[in-house]
């Protein structure tokens, strides 16, 4: 079963919506057919903090890509146990990580675009293609103003390579919003945004910002 | 010839060999059926830098357990484009890892030393048992003097677990010799060295020592030291006067 209902009437109906109803309406249109994608970004950490408090049994699924920083592990650690859940953890297929490190090199990313994706690929995309088998959509912590490839977000868009509809309930939310929130509930997350990141990911691809 | 008896033989005939000569010998003795595991250690590096200069054929592999430093996988690409070798790197099923994290979660060798066991295992050791597959024999650089585990090191041992010889081109040389050989020869090494961790495993099961601590005391810390090893060099059995000890002499 996919969903049939028109991206456009998805959005009018979600229109004006906060975040916990698009939520619960997720939730109560494709029960058990849908998942939260959380990379621990403070707009996954309060997605998840919304999903717990709100009893919603939405289920949550990470990709962890072997190439995580130490903190992220800590991080999912104390988000179970704050949460009384264990997320599930995706991890890449040991034959193709095993293969392309062979022919490109531990850190083949930094040698072309076209390594890096095939990085991302192997590390991320796969797992997260086998963590979607069985749901109609997936919810992300997407929102606007988030840099040059998510500068317009909507809470609901259809995702033409996953072949599901995609759930974005931060779209409209911008950084500081999360920032409050994360803060107000007391919403764990990564130390390293202490120390400058603005971002969350694999180690070696991501440094401090200004 | 039994499987002891190599030992004894090569323990013989290599008794005073430099670890150059052991491994030219493993080389050419073990043909095509021996392979070095790096950990990536000070020592390891030292002997990565043997086979590379001299050329030996002897394939080098690794284990990514998937949580390593970032320092580690640093040093992984430095060394391979320094020698120009291609070092093989296994990594754990992700069924096995999957299915684990999702019964004791992401962090379970703090539950318990049997958790902790279970996470070496699917992250270590069945990938290095998917590594030693067809071999004869495999070399490591233990050395005699790393941590109570690691007291007394030869040249050759008999691996029970793997069923092969187990070569150890270092096992005579102190910490000092490493660090003499590093530096004369610029080899590259993990910078976490430098900060105070002299044996460098998993991030999340590895800590920096203090002065005059043990050299293994920074891994799995909250464990007892007899029990600071992953199971891949099944030291625990070789503690003078250990129970393990005591039982495997009885």
């Amino acid at each position: 079963m996919t969903v049939d209902e028109p991206v456009a009437d998805i959005l009018a109906r979600l229109q004006g919506l906060s975040a916990e109803e698009i939520l619960a309406d997720a939730v109560a249109r494709y029960p058990g057919r849908v998942a939260l994608a959380s990379s621990l970004s403070p707009e996954d950490q309060a997605l998840t903090h919304m999903i717990a408090a709100g009893g919603l049994g939405i289920p949550i699924f990470t990709l962890d890509t072997g190439r995580l920083h130490p903190e992220a592990h800590e991080l999912i650690d104390r988000t179970n146990k704050r949460y009384g859940f264990r997320m599930r953890v995706y991890c890449p297929d040991a034959a193709e990580v095993e293969q392309m490190v062979a022919d490109n090199g531990i850190d083949l990313f930094r040698d072309s675009e076209f390594l890096r994706q095939l990085c991302c690929e192997t590390r991320k995309t796969r797992p997260l293609r086998r963590a979607q088998i069985g749901l109609d959509a997936w919810i992300c912590g997407l929102r606007g103003g988030r840099g040059a490839t998510s500068e317009s977000v909507e809470p609901a868009e259809w995702d033409s390579e996953a072949g599901l509809l995609k759930l974005n309930p931060l779209a409209g939310w911008d950084e500081v919003r999360v920032w409050d929130y994360v803060r107000a509930h007391d919403v764990p997350y990564s130390p390293l945004y202490d120390q400058g990141f603005t971002t969350v990911d694999c180690a070696p691809c991501l440094r401090a910002g200004a | 010839m039994t499987q002891p008896e190599t030992v004894q033989t090569l323990l013989a005939e290599l008794g005073d060999a430099t670890p150059e000569e052991v491994l030219a010998d493993a080389a050419r003795r073990f043909a095509g059926r021996v392979a070095f595991a790096s950990s990536l250690g000070a020592e390891d590096q030292v002997l990565t830098h043997m086979i590379a200069t001299a050329g030996l054929d002897i394939p080098i592999f690794t284990l990514d357990t998937g949580r390593l430093y970032p320092e580690t996988y640093d040093l992984l690409d430095r060394t391979a484009k320094n020698y120009d070798l291609c070092i093989k790197t296994y990594f754990p099923a992700a069924a096995e890892v999957e299915k684990m994290v999702d019964k004791d979660g992401v962090n379970l060798f703090r539950d318990s030393i049997e958790a902790r066991h279970r996470c070496c295992e699917v992250r270590k050791i069945l990938p290095l048992r998917r590594a030693q597959l067809e071999l004869g024999a495999w070399i490591c650089g233990l050395r005699s003097g790393q941590g109570l585990t690691r007291q007394k090191v030869e040249i050759a041992e008999w691996d029970q677990l793997a069923d092969m010889v187990k070569i150890n081109p270092l096992a005579s040389w102190d910490e000092a010799r490493v660090w003499d050989f590093i530096r004369a020869n610029d080899v590259p090494y993990n910078p976490l060295h430098d900060q105070g961790f002299p044996s460098i495993g998993c991030a999340p099961c590895t800590r920096a020592v203090a002065d005059g601590e043990d050299w293994r005391a920074g891994r799995w810390w909250w464990e007892l030291p007899e029990h600071r090893e992953c199971g891949l060099h099944d030291r625990a059995a070789r503690i003078p006067g250990s129970a393990a000890d005591a039982t495997a002499n009885a």
